[in-house]
């Protein structure tokens, strides 16, 4: 699934860590959960090392449902990172100590219903 | 105002009827008082957590469940604009009317399995083959009513067609005087965690009534962010109780948060300024001054955060000026056993930065790693609870609303 994946050419560098690009929370906090704390360790130096220039490109970025197909794996790739920078600069371990396990703390956002609410609208009062 | 200033309060003097001596732990435990929580849930107000916004056009409905009672309540929109609420029950044969938590219905509820219509008022219209049915005139076949009302743009509902109080009521004046001003309708949910937890619902309660614990539970998750130097002990620079509600404003202490951050956090640093999270300043965003008088009472430079606790289930935490949590406690069926969903509400990210809409990510799994540590307490205290070997609570100073949360339910039941 990931082989396919294409980042931005200014970003090829971090092509390594493409397996990071998964396309759901609950797929990307597994990844997290389920890694040594030295493999996350890696992809967040990675990362960190470009994190200004990437800001400056998802500045300029259209919204994700327009941006093109590697501009939204680079987001996606974003999205995994500060998974993995929660690990590394808070947590310091892959999961949460003194936690409860992830897999009990369901995102409702990301159920099919959630898919299916109707647009936001402000009321304002 | 410095934490210091306040050395010599003691919050729970204030009220000689709190007591100052351990507190039971009967509700946490006794199947006899789960009966009483239950009425207790048939009868007064809840917040359902959802907001006006979430269903802005007719048609727009979500369903609200409430376990310890079994209902299944659906909260729609009507073609007038007005929210209401019905039990999401066919008066035919009982079947449940919508399956999805959320959508949006054309103008009327049609039930799946013989067809009978209902408008979204809640009357019944369609019968389909009328004439094989028998004196069709005195079946009551509109849909079962409950109360629905809303404050600050938060749905509520009360299970009782005619309740004894009116939401206003419930809340009091105070409460509204306090926070009525605060600008909820610029704000909608950003996210939404569910967990069913092996714990009684007072436990959960309790876990989002105290600021004590952030220091010391949430010591990796937001690192000294309540360590004052001034008053080690001190967390708080306000408590109110408010009729059956309470509130607590909290020290943040904004220089050792920002110092630290850009230097051991980077993300944590970038993600606070690109958009809000835990550690931004959001303090001095936006003048204090003109906050309205219930959030951030001390109108304090060094504020983390405030909370409301609108009895008996929800729990708003003020983060800033435009951003504030929701926290669901609900009872399940049992004693032993509790939902708790979470919620973070803000103004809409602009779908066209991208960048704001990673920071708003980062905040939200900021949030969800923060709760995992208030969810894992719940379930050991209520173990200790069950084997019998906890048998009472004692309680500091800064665990008032504890304290008094448990006061109110107590006298809420005796008074039915």
């Amino acid at each position: 699934m990931t082989s396919k994946q294409t980042l931005p050419a200014k970003f090829n560098g971090l092509h390594a860590f493409l397996d990071w690009a998964l396309p759901t929370e609950t797929l990307r906090l597994s990844k997290r959960e389920s890694s040594s704390l030295e493999d996350i360790r890696e992809f967040y130096d990675a990362v960190l090392a470009e994190m200004p220039d990437i800001i400056a490109y998802l500045r300029n970025a259209a919204s994700y449902a327009e941006a093109d197909a590697s501009t939204r794996t680079l987001y996606t790739l974003m999205l995994s990172f500060a998974d993995a920078s929660l690990s590394m600069e808070l947590h310091k371990s892959p999961t949460v100590p003194d936690g409860m396990p992830w897999e009990i703390w369901k995102p409702e956002h990301e159920t099919p219903s959630w898919q299916r609410k109707p647009p936001i609208a402000l009321q304002h009062a | 105002m410095k934490l210091s200033d306040l050395q010599n309060t003691r919050w729970t003097l204030n009220y000689p009827e709190l007591g100052t001596g351990p507190v039971s732990i009967d509700s946490y435990s006794s199947p006899d008082y789960f009966e009483h929580i239950k009425g207790l849930f048939s009868r007064t107000w809840l917040c359902t957590g959802k907001r006006v916004d979430e269903i802005p056009r007719p048609g727009d409905y979500f369903l609200e469940h409430i376990e310890v009672t079994g209902a299944s309540i659906i909260v729609v929109r009507g073609t007038d604009g007005v929210i209401r609420g019905f039990h999401n029950t066919c008066l035919h044969r009982g079947t449940q009317l919508l399956f999805d938590d959320y959508g949006t219905v054309q103008g009327k509820l049609t039930c799946i399995y013989h067809g009978w219509s209902y408008s979204l008022t809640g009357k019944n219209v369609l019968v389909t083959e009328k004439s094989m049915f028998f004196d069709v005139q005195s079946m009551q076949k509109d849909l079962v009513p409950v109360s629905v009302d809303t404050w600050g743009g938060f749905v509520f509902v009360n299970l009782d067609p005619t309740p004894r109080e009116s939401l206003r009521e419930h809340l009091g004046q105070e409460l509204l005087d306090l926070y009525g001003d605060y600008p909820f309708d610029t704000t909608t949910v950003h996210l939404s965690y569910h967990a069913d937890l092996p714990c009684s619902w007072p436990v959960l309660r309790d876990s989002q009534l105290d600021g004590y614990h952030l220091k010391y539970l949430h010591r990796r998750s937001a690192p000294r962010f309540m360590e004052s130097t001034d008053a080690p002990d001190r967390h708080a620079y306000d408590f109110k109780l408010l009729g059956k509600h309470g509130s607590g404003s909290f020290y943040g202490n904004r220089a050792e948060i920002e110092a630290d951050l850009s230097a051991v956090a980077p993300v944590a640093a970038l993600a606070s300024r690109i958009g809000q999270t835990l550690a931004s300043d959001t303090a001095n965003r936006v003048d204090v001054k003109t906050w309205c008088p219930g959030v951030n009472p001390a109108r304090a430079r060094d504020w983390f955060f405030d909370f409301l606790y609108l009895f008996p289930n929800f729990h708003i935490v003020f983060l800033g000026y435009q951003a504030y949590i929701g926290h669901k406690m609900m009872p399940g069926k049992r004693v032993d056993q509790a939902s708790w969903n979470a919620r973070y509400y803000a103004p809409p990210v602009e779908a066209n930065d991208l960048a704001g809409q990673w920071a708003a990510e980062y905040m939200k799994y900021s949030l969800r790693d923060l709760w995992r540590e208030d969810g894992n307490t719940t379930v050991g205290a209520q173990r200790s609870i069950n084997s019998g070997v906890f048998k009472r609570m004692y309680l500091q100073d800064q665990e008032i609303l504890i304290r008094h949360a448990e006061r109110v339910l107590s006298d809420e039941i005796q008074a039915a």
